[in-house]
């Protein structure tokens, strides 16, 4: 009788991994599921007190505008994560696709797409090489994309030793800067259709089963006819792109690429995505987990310039919040 | 004797214990080890119930039973890794501490790096007033200890150079420097070649005079008769029976071992016929759909055999022989290194399990946690993916379809579950496996290769499971069966291979005068018959 009431718990309990069983559940294990949907929302409540301008439909543009960058690129690397790999080199390479960019077309061509193209051409490339590097030398993630960071840094300080390289083109601006699309910036209007795509791919494709399938278990997932090395390098791949586009929104608002950017861009991201839910052992997460982690991460900047806390203090309170928040929301 | 600096009261027990035996010159006293009413459940299923088990001093106690019989789960509790749900373990008569109880598992336990010495010493060194480690004390006391159990290992080699064999030595002499009273042996030559199983008997009997009772787990029953003084016999969780091994014969053992199963009735035809896929019938030829001619690969050579469509054949081999590796190169997890397979009179050579799939060919892993599901995700995930074949639009997955298709699935294979949803962790080990099949049926499969396709399922399960492969069987594919459990060989396959690692018989047919007894003699003629050969070769 013990045992079989000790099976029946362990089958209720199950539930929390796949849908929401609201009965026989204590208000901290929904905490616990619900986590980064309650901080957000405590977020907001807490910097609309903070701050006299936080809580206003002008700001929250700014958040969104703002948050664009972390939330598109988190989109790809949480498809990297629930393979069970990481992806460190993302900030570096944002630096080098926006040089990329720019360089195109200040040299080649000044026609918007030519500078889009790319951008996301060198993103595809470095994730290409990131995939391949992991499956085929089954090097981890972890080192081959640490070298990665520098390799794509180097590369984005050596083309103009270190010199910024302005963009003038209108339409380049106006597609990925600083218009609005029904009072809705641009980048929100970005981030909207990536995080959509990603939630088809993740969520709804064969090959988003085939990503859960080769981070929970890459051994089953061969047996099961997955090619889970294919898996992982088309991950790698689509973070790259995104990455691409990401820069693209940074040169479109700043009209110059400048080799420096993005430095500790990928901690912002990975802290995103790990506050969203997307286990590190992969296998398990969430894109709307990710860009609800995202946009913490981007209030918390927000919010504590307009509360007019100290640079330094801020980066603090941003570690402290991350660290306390991953704790919170782990069994 | 060598002993430590810090030499504990259990240490000076453990010297006169030693002496005691080795006066004697046989096994007596009081048990080292006690166990009584020892029962253990998982999910409301007993995996023990009411075991009580007892090691004498300098004994060789032999653990049997078939797989999924509670030996490791009884093993584990002796150790104390798993706590007991009800009964108690003493050591000497007292309560067990931690350093008692020493299990060599197949994945040692030593620093590849360090040497002998220094892995006996782990975590307790030798050291002078300043901290400082005391190398050449250390080799000393370890090559006392080493002498002392009758080994033959240089304490400077570092352990990476060593055989497995006395890898396995240097762990025994670790545990046995900690004052361990009982060693656990868990199918320790399982991966020694013959050689090294000689090297390893003769250090068990030496080691046998130091006091130290051995508990020894094993599928070859003729490892019983050459070591062990008793045996302890359990089935179904509960003990069978523990005898002397002088009373036992070879064929008693077996039948005690492998028992009489009970008939339980097996699922209705109506959800078979529901289940029944005619797209199976795919390319039924009448010819041989599966020949394999010398193959070899990782831990085999020279393997032929031949399946036909519409027939179970059976290869029957001990472990550690090759028979899941030659099973993994037939479905592409593993590159052959010479011979041939044909499918359906065309030579094929998957590279990876896709290519193997697409050509209707099914590999049914062995060990389904590792291989056959992902644990944590739900039964809709895990066969969603396996069926995504028929169930995608234009990349997306019809989520209609695959509930409908999957729910179909779990209602024919009787897999007992309250949702699809439910993570498949959360079933038993038979349901599990329910599910792993179900992954397999799928339109077109005619070739199914399944490496212990029950291994740790229950009775029931196992007879539904078995229908699910007649009527794979009676749909035309051919299937083939590796497996250790010689009962499911006789009760379900038409034709039985023996395999040995480098040899194949001819193929048998199963009458009822092939018996698991049968099989088991059959195969231990063949192991030695092939030990014979590879001695006179050199």
């Amino acid at each position: 009788m013990k045992g079989f009431v000790r099976a029946m718990s362990a089958i209720t309990d199950s539930f929390s991994l796949t849908k929401p069983q609201w009965r026989g559940r204590s208000a901290m294990d929904l905490v616990r599921e619900y986590f980064v949907y309650i901080a957000l929302v405590g977020l907001v409540i807490f910097f609309s007190l903070a701050s006299p301008v936080f809580f206003s439909v002008q700001n929250f543009a700014n958040v969104g505008r703002q948050t664009a960058i972390v939330s598109i690129i988190a989109v790809g690397v949480t498809l990297v994560i629930v393979n069970a790999q990481i992806d460190l080199s993302v900030g570096s390479v944002f630096a080098l696709c926006g040089m990329a960019s720019a360089l195109a077309l200040q040299h080649i061509s000044n026609f918007w797409l030519l500078g889009a193209l790319a951008a996301i051409a060198v993103g595809v490339v470095f994730g290409f090489v990131n995939g391949l590097l992991t499956v085929k030398l089954g090097i981890p993630s972890f080192l081959v994309t640490l070298g990665m960071l520098g390799v794509a840094r180097g590369i984005a300080l050596l083309i103009t030793d270190t010199r910024p390289v302005l963009i003038a083109n209108r339409p380049y601006f106006s597609i990925f800067g600083d218009s609005n699309i029904l009072g809705v910036p641009i980048a929100v209007v970005w981030t909207i259709v990536i995080v959509a795509l990603g939630f088809l791919l993740l969520h709804k494709s064969v090959f988003g089963l085939r990503v859960f399938a080769t981070g929970g278990n890459p051994q089953a997932a061969r047996f099961t006819g997955v090619k889970t090395h294919r898996t992982v390098i088309i991950s790698f791949v689509i973070t790259g792109a995104l990455v691409g586009v990401a820069s693209l929104l940074f040169t479109g608002i700043a009209h110059a690429a400048r080799p420096d950017v993005g430095v500790g861009l990928e901690l912002d991201v990975i802290a995103a995505v790990i506050l969203g839910g997307v286990s590190l052992f992969g296998g398990k997460g969430t894109i709307i987990g990710a860009l609800a982690g995202s946009l913490i991460i981007g209030m918390m900047n927000n919010g504590l310039v307009l509360m007019g806390v100290d640079s330094s203090v801020q980066q603090i309170i941003k570690g402290a919040i991350i660290i306390a928040a991953v704790s919170l929301s782990k069994k | 004797m060598a002993s430590p600096s810090k030499q504990t009261a259990t240490g000076d027990t453990a010297m006169k214990t030693a002496a005691d035996v080795g006066a004697a010159g046989q096994v007596h006293g009081e048990p080292v080890l006690q166990a009584r009413g020892v029962s253990k459940a998982f999910s409301g299923v007993y995996a023990l119930k009411d075991v009580d088990f007892d090691l004498r001093p300098g004994e060789v106690h032999a653990l049997l039973g078939p797989n999924g019989a509670g030996k490791s789960t009884l093993i584990k509790i002796i150790d104390g890794v798993q706590p007991q749900d009800e009964g108690n373990v003493e050591i000497d008569g007292r309560a067990r501490v931690q350093s008692d109880v020493a299990t060599i598992f197949q994945e040692l336990s030593l620093v590849p790096s360090l040497s002998v010495a220094q892995n006996i010493f782990l975590g307790n060194e030798l050291h002078n007033a300043f901290g400082m480690v005391q190398k050449k004390k250390m080799n000393a006391v370890a090559q006392d200890l080493i002498d002392s159990l009758g080994l033959h290992l240089p304490p400077q080699e570092l352990v990476e150079n060593l055989s497995v064999a006395s890898r396995q030595l240097v762990e025994i002499a670790k545990a046995i420097h900690r004052n361990a009273r009982v060693l656990v042996l868990d199918e320790p030559t399982s991966t020694l070649t013959k050689a090294d199983e000689l090297l390893l008997f003769k250090s068990i009997r030496d080691i046998q005079k130091s006091g130290v009772g051995i508990i020894y787990v094993t599928h070859r029953l003729t490892e019983v008769f050459e070591l062990a003084d008793r045996v302890t016999i359990i089935r179904d969780g509960r003990k069978v029976l523990t005898a002397d091994v002088a009373d036992m014969e070879m064929s008693s053992l077996v039948r005690e071992i492998t028992g009489v199963e009970p008939q339980e009735p097996g699922p209705s035809k109506e959800a078979f016929d529901r289940f029944a896929h005619p797209e199976l019938l795919a390319n039924a030829s009448s010819g041989p759909k599966l020949q394999v001619s010398k193959l070899a690969g990782d831990r085999f050579s020279d393997i032929s055999f031949t399946a036909e469509a519409g027939r179970i054949v059976g290869i029957a081999g001990l472990i550690g022989t090759g028979r899941t590796e030659l099973l993994e190169t037939i479905g592409g997890m593993r590159r052959s290194t010479a011979g041939e397979v044909r499918l359906d009179g065309r030579t094929v050579r998957f590279k990876h399990p896709w290519e193997a799939l697409s050509a209707g060919v099914a590999l049914v892993p062995e060990d389904r946690h590792r291989s056959g599901v992902v644990l944590q995700h739900s039964i809709q995930r895990n066969l969603t993916l396996a069926h995504c074949k028929s169930l995608h639009k234009g990349g997306l997955v019809d989520n209609k379809a695959a509930r409908s298709l999957i729910r179909g699935l779990v209602e024919t294979l009787q897999v007992k579950t309250n949702s699809i949803d439910s993570p498949v962790q959360t079933l038993s080990g038979g349901n599990q496996q329910k599910v792993v099949f179900a992954k397999w049926l799928q339109p077109g499969m005619h070739l199914l290769l399944l490496d212990e396709p029950t291994q740790g399922v229950d009775v029931r399960a196992r007879q539904e499971i078995y229908r699910v492969i007649h009527r794979f069987a009676e749909e035309g594919a051919a299937i083939v069966v590796a497996s250790s459990d010689f009962v499911e060989l006789q009760e379900l396959c038409d034709e039985i291979y023996f395999m040995t690692s480098t040899s194949m018989s001819e193929p048998e047919k199963v009458t009822p005068e092939i018996t698991d007894q049968y099989i088991y003699s059959r195969l231990n003629e063949r192991v030695r018959e092939s030990h014979e050969r590879d001695h006179r070769q050199l």
